[in-house]
């Protein structure tokens, strides 16, 4: 059941790193055009990323 | 998003209809639906920035007590999945749902892989390690932090290097500078204002230098990486609209565990 809770978590959490993701890399532009920023993270054991 | 075996604990309907529902692609390399034989999910996806082409793989070391899934061999089936993407893509990053005998299997054996980036583990580095010239991420699990992976310069020629220690300075110099110009007025500098302070001025001086020398290594330095682990702690601001969801899903979850202790469940 637990497990289960989480599992149903797990999309909210994703969508939630997804918006802080775009959001930070919006505003780190500062050394070069040549960088890019990858959100990473593992929710339930899984992973959601990149973003920008 | 890489299909951990969590993700699979509620059966092959739910990922499925999680997947529908996703708005970005569910990738895994060897993952078998059991009934049908036929692999669940593609094996590779590619994003493009606005200079780039990154391919990312994913994979799994699964779990037996799955049984409408069948794992196959994590590193025969990367392999393959790497050589497909090889060509297509600037970095090649693996998304690794593997214990660490795996990752250094996986490591030691796919040369064409960038970043192995890890989860099925509690461990957060801050400062990423390197293995047969591939970088290991790891940032703990469940959610409890983000990474900011900022990589510059890319070529095909040289291994990835580390600059987390110059953009750690880099901070540190900015901070301090910042703080000596809390007092300043209108129009004044920072060597005007501490002009009769030869100390400070020295400060100030050696600081200065210090940014230009090591944006000056960040900007020019090939193949270069960066990683900031960011706590997803209370100091991080809510999406409205995010916000909203939690907070009509957080009852049921009390309930829930509320269920468990009547239950006896721990």
């Amino acid at each position: 059941m637990k497990i289960l809770f989480k599992m149903k978590a797990l999309p909210i959490i994703m969508v939630m790193l997804g918006v802080l993701g775009c959001k930070s890399n919006a505003l780190e532009q500062k050394y070069n055009p040549n960088e890019f920023t990858l959100m990473v993270a593992a929710s339930n054991h899984g992973e959601v990323g990149p973003c920008g | 998003m890489n299909i951990g075996i969590f993700d699979l604990a509620a059966g092959p309907e739910f990922i499925v209809d999680m997947q529908n529902l996703a708005e970005f692609p569910f990738i895994s390399s060897n993952i078998v639906d059991t009934e049908t034989g036929k692999q669940m999910f593609p094996s590779t996806a590619i994003v493009e920035t606005h200079d780039q082409k990154l391919g990312f793989v994913g994979v799994t070391v699964g779990d037996k007590r799955l049984k409408k899934f069948e794992f196959l061999d994590p590193v025969e089936t990367v392999k393959a999945a790497v050589a497909e993407l090889k060509g297509q893509v600037d970095l090649i990053f693996l998304l690794a749902n593997v214990d660490d005998k795996t990752e250094i299997i996986l490591a030691e054996t796919i040369e064409d892989i960038d970043f192995i980036i890890r989860s099925k583990t509690s461990s957060v580095q801050r400062n990423p390690k390197q293995h047969n010239g591939i970088v290991t991420i790891k940032i703990g699990k469940q959610g409890k932090y983000a990474a900011a992976l900022k990589i510059r310069n890319v070529d095909s020629v040289n291994n990835m290097v580390n600059v987390s220690a110059q953009y750690k300075r880099i901070k540190f110099t900015e901070n301090r500078l910042k703080a000596m110009s809390r007092d300043l007025k209108e129009g004044e500098t920072l060597e005007s204002h501490y002009a009769t302070d030869q100390k400070r001025l020295e400060l100030i001086a050696k600081l200065r230098a210090d940014l230009i020398k090591n944006r000056e290594t960040i900007t020019t330095l090939k193949n270069s990486f960066y990683l900031e682990a960011i706590p997803l702690n209370d100091k991080i601001e809510d999406t409205p609209e995010v916000a909203v969801i939690v907070a009509d899903y957080m009852p049921k979850v009390k309930k829930a565990k509320a269920g468990d202790k009547v239950a006896g469940k721990h």
